[in-house]
């Protein structure tokens, strides 16, 4: 009887064991899945600079609200080469490259269009995956 | 607070002809890179230009310790030693020297 019992408490213990282990991977997991990213190059409009902070402070709610979250966000301070070099450039992952496409159709998102064109001389808006 | 760091980032739109020799390239310039002590933050390829004109097909962005070291980087003779397979890749090619912005 005490075997049965010591036996009883290791398979226990394997078991928790095991499962602590999967639980551990399964909660990792999603970092490793492939995601979509919204790559945004831009110029800003110089005459209407002063709005561009409240329009990148309403996409950036838009994004989230829709599973983006922002993973880098650069300005330039000297460009090395090429014609129409981007001021500004922000990546932002989502979960997949249909949630972007339908947030791009959304009314939120066109509501901003308006501003948004005031506030950008160029804009490039880009669906990627990592290379 | 995080410290004001340093990145080159590169957006780039390939030429057809010369697509064979992508890789080359990479290869060879992310060493330059990494000798610089520049480390990959993130390489995107497009999937689905959305707005805009001439959207690039490429964007890399490494990160650096400061932009004289990029710029020193850019006039050594590792790099320049690339230019003519660069000029033969790409048919746009944008280097940025960025801060967090």
């Amino acid at each position: 009887m005490g075997n049965v019992m010591k036996n009883t408490l290791i398979y226990s213990a394997a078991l928790l064991i095991t499962l602590f282990i999967y639980s551990c991977n399964s909660e990792q997991q999603p970092q490793t899945e492939q995601q979509s990213y919204l790559v945004i190059n831009a110029i800003v409009n110089q005459e209407n600079k002063a709005e561009l902070s409240e329009y990148l402070d309403k996409t950036l709610q838009v994004f989230k609200a829709n599973g983006g979250k922002p993973v880098g966000k650069y300005k330039a301070i000297q460009s090395l080469g090429g014609e129409e070099s981007p001021e500004m450039i922000a990546i932002i992952a989502f979960p997949d490259d249909q949630k972007i496409k339908e947030m791009m159709k959304s009314k939120d998102f066109k509501n901003l269009g308006e501003l948004r064109s005031r506030v950008f001389d160029k804009l490039n808006l880009v669906l990627c995956s990592e290379l | 607070m995080e410290e004001n760091k340093t990145f080159l980032v590169i957006t780039a739109i390939v030429n057809k002809q010369n697509i064979a020799e992508v890789p080359e390239y990479l290869g060879s310039v992310m060493q330059i890179f990494g000798q610089n002590g520049g480390k990959p933050v993130g390489r995107y390829k497009t999937v689905n230009a959305l707005v805009g004109e001439e959207s690039p097909e490429m964007m890399a962005v490494i990160e650096f310790d400061n932009p004289k070291t990029i710029e020193d980087m850019v006039k050594g003779e590792a790099f320049n030693s690339l230019a003519e397979q660069r000029a033969r890749v790409f048919s746009k090619l944008n280097m940025i020297i960025s801060q967090n912005g």
